[in-house]
């Protein structure tokens, strides 16, 4: 099989847009892990909630996906702060098995309750001006695709002034490092939680949105994106926010060029390799620090 | 083996009552004409018997898997494949399906006992998808439309490949499996093995200082642990007679289910696991027989109920129903005592 | 020599934790290990029982280099050892703790149930035998490592910090204890900053200061040494 350069080099930009989206998801995950040092198996499937929502806001009432993007944020933000306190306070200080088999229900909850909810159906978003196709010489990029990239840049800027500029970021930032003496200094480290557990999903359910303007929504559909999220985690270091945001976007690339030279099933296979060979050799990630 | 003794003289009782009711049961259902009741009966002993195996990694060892598809969809294919292509008796070849997954578990243990806690189970998850995808593209396993196995012509072919209608004489083999595994396990758990693999899981550094080397350990109880998950295999395939990769490595269907049922009877009792694939697994198939299948728009029901039973023992018994029973006063905590202590 | 410590260098990144320590311990000896917080003691005992490798030294235990042995090889040539911040196995009975530890000699576990009982019957733990570890309080904590580590029948046994934290009748318990186990045969290696208890029992100290070897000799010899006066003064009470 001839690969041409053209072929390539679009698959290194269609990598670059579909990796960024693979970016928000991750970073909620980091964001989550590390402050709370919690991991939320549940995280793609906020991610889907976000699809749908802006699935059922264009169908029903007419609304924009590029509108919803802050009514996704705010439901999924409220069902996150919900989440926290109905099931992670609970189980922070229990023994691990009881940890994940709690997020892990947490997953099946929200996946299957959707699929109940919503039907075992595969939908499709199509807004005509977000399928139009802009052409760069001999590559091709999809509108939706570019809208997609660009909202992930903003809400990437957005998170790194939050975390940076204002006080409860800062406070955030603190109780990721130290619980204790975040608490010591009169940080509400219970509101914190509550708080980074909530932008966590929110980010991922912005993901969602931009990810419905093109991609088939199903209630099952955050399995792979839930991994990819894992893969960029670890691959970006431990709770390391914005070596999320690079990773993501690496492994976007990695994954849109093999997929040119595999066949499609096995580039899941990849996919669930690349994570565990990421997991045995580098445990604290590219990006992340020593632990 | 004293301590079996023991055991099995303390409790004579209640083991005479469950083992004529079990064995009395599957008689009594065919007799019936009650092929439901027995087919329940037979998916509760399945899982019961790879809840248990299971819990010698999850629950004694602390090592969590979600993967454990992985050794059943060995076990199946294994037995299957025997059958069809070698035409070697399921008599033998669950066996041999016990043994090859739990070679395969021990080729899996060296990368994924390196990981703890949260990403050793999620390697484990993606070993099983991993697992599934290979089988899917994998012609000569018949890829994704599965194997059958030869339909016997006679009495004796029907021995041979333990073909028989109705689930009832599976319900007899299940038991069979059942026994074997309780009294290996039983052995284990009250040796060396069992007592180093809980204080690995209560703390490795400690179990270190003590003279515990966790990783062969680990593999000790992930050889065990797989050898019986894929005897369970072996069974689901002489009894359902088609496996196929979707079946047999499904991530919700074998893998969350078994680790289920483990949490649900409480992984921290020795015969746990059984209990709770007993009370989880009939209930589960009623929802999933009686309102899925009959109305397959609620596709998901039976996995969202799944969910919201596993949340409420994680937050409010997570030590499953027989850790409950012993808070409760109504069975006792098993502790360790020296045999002359014992009456 | 049971345990020579030869010219020990533990470094975390940029800090120097041990720098450079070499000290012997006799057969039969009780000797203390002491300095001021952040010396370096637990670093020290980490290397010599196998949780860390030394990036420079050797470790010779009963006249084997030891050297980055793991810490489960190192409990089997015969070493025990305690934990600064206690370890027990907490889902696990007292009995089941101890009985753990003495596998390692009598791997038929009702053989070993059996010599735990003995070992808590002798470290005054026999009526707590069937409580769950995570039940006992922050001395019966300790006094079970002490239980667990002396089951394993150790030729040497490293206590990190048993006395901290108690209260001047179980640190009255636990010295008395000590001398007996000590007048067993088994050598004892221990960490202390509470200098008195250390003084009262050992033959021998050595006292770290930032990571360095900075004394060594019998408690009289230490107590007045001018370097260690220094190194604890304004710090700890002597």
């Amino acid at each position: 099989m001839l690969i041409g350069a053209e072929s390539v080099l679009s698959a290194l930009v269609d990598g670059v847009l579909i990796g960024s989206i693979y970016s928000l998801i991750a970073m909620g995950l980091a964001l989550i892990w590390g402050i709370m040092d919690v991991i939320n198996f549940a995280q793609g499937d906020y991610m889907m909630l976000g699809a749908f929502l802006t699935y059922w806001l264009y169908v029903l009432a007419g609304i924009d996906p590029l509108l919803s993007i802050p009514l996704s944020f705010a439901t999924v933000f409220v069902m996150g702060v919900i989440t926290q306190k109905a099931v992670i306070d609970r189980i922070l200080d229990a023994p691990m098995v009881s940890q994940i088999t709690a997020t892990f229900a947490v997953l099946l909850i929200i996946r299957y309750g959707a699929e109940v909810v919503f039907g075992p159906y595969t939908r499709r978003l199509t807004v005509s001006y977000l399928s139009e196709v802009l052409r760069f010489g001999p590559i091709v990029v999809p509108m939706n695709r570019l809208v997609a990239f660009l909202v992930s840049i903003v809400v990437t800027a957005v998170l790194f002034l939050f975390l940076k500029m204002t006080y409860t970021g800062i406070a955030l930032r603190a109780v990721s490092q130290n619980r204790e003496a975040a608490y010591l200094m009169g940080i509400n480290v219970s509101r914190m939680y509550w708080i980074a557990f909530g932008i966590g999903v929110g980010i991922s359910a912005i993901g969602g949105t931009l990810l419905a303007t093109f991609y088939p929504i199903h209630p099952e559909m955050a399995a792979f994106f839930t991994l990819l999220a894992f893969i960029i985690v670890v691959f970006g270091g431990f709770g390391s926010v914005f070596g999320a945001y690079i990773s993501g976007i690496i492994i976007g690339v990695t994954e849109s060029v093999s997929a040119l030279f595999i066949s499609p099933t096995l580039k899941d296979v990849v996919a669930f390799l690349l994570f565990i060979i990421v997991i045995l050799v580098k445990p604290t990630g590219l990006f992340g620090k020593e632990q | 083996m004293n301590l079996l003794i023991n055991a099995i003289r303390k409790n004579l009782n209640y083991l005479i009552l469950v083992s004529v009711i079990l064995l009395i049961a599957p008689a009594a259902f065919m007799k019936l004409n009650l092929p439901f009741p027995a087919n329940a009966l037979f998916l509760c002993l399945m899982y019961a018997i790879m809840a248990m195996a299971w819990n010698l990694l999850a629950g004694y060892g602390g090592q969590l898997s979600i993967g454990h598809a992985v050794f059943f969809g060995v076990g199946a294919y294994t037995t299957m494949i025997l059958m069809l292509y070698y035409q070697v008796t399921p008599w033998v070849g669950i066996f041999v399906g016990g043994f090859v997954a739990a070679i395969t578990g021990l080729a899996l243990g060296i990368p994924l006992f390196r990981l703890r806690s949260h990403w050793f189970t999620l390697a484990t998850i993606a070993v099983g998808e991993i697992f599934k995808l290979v089988f899917i593209t994998w012609e000569w396993v018949g890829g994704s439309r599965g194997l059958q196995p030869p339909i016997a012509k006679s009495d004796w072919e029907a021995l041979y490949f333990i073909q028989y209608a109705g689930p009832y004489v599976y319900v007899y083999i299940a038991l069979g499996v059942l026994a074997l595994e309780l009294l290996v396990l039983y052995l284990v758990v009250n040796s060396k093995i069992g007592f180093y693999l809980q204080a690995i899981r209560e703390d490795e550094d400690a179990a270190m200082s003590l003279g515990v080397n966790p990783f062969n350990y680990k593999m000790v109880a992930m050889f065990i642990s797989a050898f019986f998950t894929g005897m369970g295999g072996g069974l689901y395939t002489i009894r359902f007679r088609f496996v196929d990769p979707f079946a047999v490595f499904d991530l919700i269907t074998i893998s969350v289910y078994i680790t289920v049922a483990g949490i649900v009877g409480g992984i921290y009792s020795f015969i746990g696991p059984v209990v709770g694939s007993f009370v989880f697994v009939p209930v589960s198939e009623y929802v999933r027989a009686q309102i899925v299948s009959r109305f397959p728009r609620f596709y998901g029901l039976h996995v969202f109920v799944l969910g919201v039973l596993l949340l409420i023992i994680s937050l409010i018994a997570p030590d499953g129903i027989m850790g409950w029973l012993e808070k409760k006063g109504v069975v006792k905590r098993r502790v360790a005592i020296p045999v002359e202590e014992v009456e | 020599m049971l345990l020579e410590v030869k010219g020990v260098v533990k470094r975390f990144g940029g800090l120097v934790a041990v720098d450079d320590v070499s000290f012997d311990v006799d057969k039969g000896e009780i000797v203390g290990l002491i300095g001021p917080n952040g010396a370096g003691k637990t670093t020290l005992f980490n290397v010599i029982s196998g949780f860390y490798k030394p990036n420079k030294g050797k470790v010779i235990f009963k006249g084997i280099d030891v050297t980055g042995k793991r810490p489960y090889e190192m409990a089997r040539l015969g070493l025990g050892r305690t934990f600064q911040i206690v370890k027990p196995l907490m889902g696990l009975t007292v009995a089941e703790n101890v009985a753990i530890g003495a596998m390692i000699k009598y791997p038929d576990a009702s053989e070993a149930l059996r010599k735990a009982l003995e070992v808590l019957e002798f470290t005054g733990l026999y009526d707590k035998r069937f409580a769950l570890a995570r039940t006992l309080n922050l001395a019966e904590k300790k006094r079970l490592e002490l239980s667990r580590a002396l089951a394993m029948e150790p030729d040497l046994m490293l206590l990190d910090e048993v006395i901290a934290g108690l209260n001047p009748t179980e640190v009255d318990m636990v010295l008395d204890l000590l001398k007996e186990v000590n007048r067993k045969g088994i050598t004892i290696l221990m960490v202390e900053h509470v200098m008195r208890a250390v003084m009262n029992i050992s033959q021998r100290i050595v006292v770290l200061h930032h990571g360095q070897k900075i004394a060594e000799g019998t408690p009289e010899e230490v107590a007045n040494d001018p370097k260690v006066i220094e190194a604890y003064l304004g710090r700890e009470e002597l």
